[in-house]
C-alpha cells in the first residue's frame, strides 16, 4: 500500500515537473526569440541585422 | 528534466548555429553586403574595417545561435509529447512543423528580403509574422497530431487565414535593389532555414537521449 502511494505520487511529482520544465523552456524560448527577433532596441538591431534578414524577422 | 531540455537545446543549437554560420559567410551574407552598397556610399578599398567585418561576423553568430537554441528548445518540447520513442524520426516530424510555422508560412506573406527593399508598416509586420507562426503551430498540431475532426477542421483554418487576412505590403514597391539578387537571397534564406531545422530534427533525438538522467 504504501509503495503504491509513493509509486503514484513520484508519477504525479514527474508529471508536474515535465510540465513546469515545458513552460520555462517554451517561456524562455519566447524571449530569446523576441530579443533576437523583435526587440526594438537599436543596439541589438545591428548585432541581430543579418541574422534577422535570414530569419525573414521583421527588420528596418 | 529541466537540464535534460535545456542541454539538449543547447548543444543541438550552437551545432546548427556553427553550421549556418558558415553557410551563410558564403550564401547570404555577400548578397546582404552586396544590397547594402545600393543603400549606402560604398567604402573605398583602405576603408574597408577588417575588424568591423569580424565584429559582424561574431555578432551574427551569437544572433544565430539565440535563435537556433530557442527553435532547439521548441523542438524538445515537441519530443517530450506523444507516446512515441523520441527517437530521430520523430525529431525531424518536430522539426518539420517547425520549419513550415517559423521558416515557410511568415516567409509565404513576407519573403525574406535585402536591406534596402521596400516594406510595410513595422509594427504591423511584427504582430503578422508572429500571429503567422504561433497560427501555422497549432493549425499543424490539430491537423497531424490529433484525430478529432472538428479540431481538424480549426487546424486548416488556422493555416489559411492569415494568408486571406494578409500580410502588411509596401505602399510602393520600387527598390534600386536588383531583382535577381533580391530573388536568390529569399531562396537562400528559405534553405537556410530549412538547414537550421533539419539540423535540430536530427541531432536533438542524440543529445535528448545523451542527457537522460542515469538513475531512471
Amino acid at each position: 500500500m504504501t509503495t503504491q502511494v509513493k509509486t503514484t505520487s513520484s508519477a504525479v511529482a514527474k508529471v508536474n515537473e515535465l510540465g513546469t520544465a515545458r513552460l520555462v523552456a517554451l517561456a524562455f524560448a519566447g524571449a530569446m526569440l523576441f530579443t533576437v527577433g523583435f526587440a526594438n532596441s537599436a543596439t541589438i538591431h545591428d548585432a541581430a541585422h543579418d541574422t534577422r534578414h535570414v530569419q525573414t524577422f521583421p527588420c528596418h | 528534466m529541466l537540464y535534460r531540455i535545456f542541454a539538449t537545446a543547447f548543444a543541438a543549437g550552437i551545432i546548427a548555429a556553427a553550421l549556418i554560420s558558415v553557410l551563410q559567410s558564403f550564401t547570404t551574407t555577400p548578397m546582404i553586403l552586396a544590397a547594402e552598397t545600393f543603400e549606402l556610399p560604398p567604402l573605398s578599398e583602405d576603408e574597408v574595417d577588417t575588424a568591423a567585418e569580424i565584429q559582424r561576423s561574431v555578432f551574427t553568430f551569437m544572433a544565430n545561435a539565440v535563435t537556433t537554441i530557442a527553435f532547439a528548445l521548441i523542438t524538445v518540447v515537441g519530443l517530450t509529447f506523444g507516446n512515441a520513442k523520441p527517437d530521430r524520426t520523430k525529431g525531424l516530424m518536430v522539426a518539420a512543423i517547425g520549419f513550415a510555422a517559423f521558416g515557410l508560412a511568415p516567409a509565404m506573406g513576407m519573403p525574406p528580403k535585402l536591406p534596402g527593399m521596400p516594406v510595410g508598416d513595422f509594427d504591423l509586420r511584427q504582430y503578422w509574422w508572429i500571429s503567422t507562426a504561433l497560427m501555422t503551430l497549432v493549425g499543424l498540431v490539430c491537423l497531424f497530431v490529433q484525430d478529432k475532426l472538428s479540431l481538424k477542421v480549426l487546424g486548416a483554418i488556422l493555416l489559411i487565414a492569415p494568408h486571406i487576412w494578409g500580410a502588411p505590403m509596401p505602399d510602393n514597391m520600387d527598390s534600386d535593389v536588383p531583382a535577381t539578387l533580391a530573388a536568390n537571397f529569399a531562396a537562400n534564406a528559405i534553405v537556410m532555414s530549412a538547414v537550421l531545422w533539419t539540423t535540430l530534427g536530427a541531432t536533438t533525438p542524440y543529445f535528448y537521449e545523451k542527457f537522460k538522467p542515469k538513475e531512471v
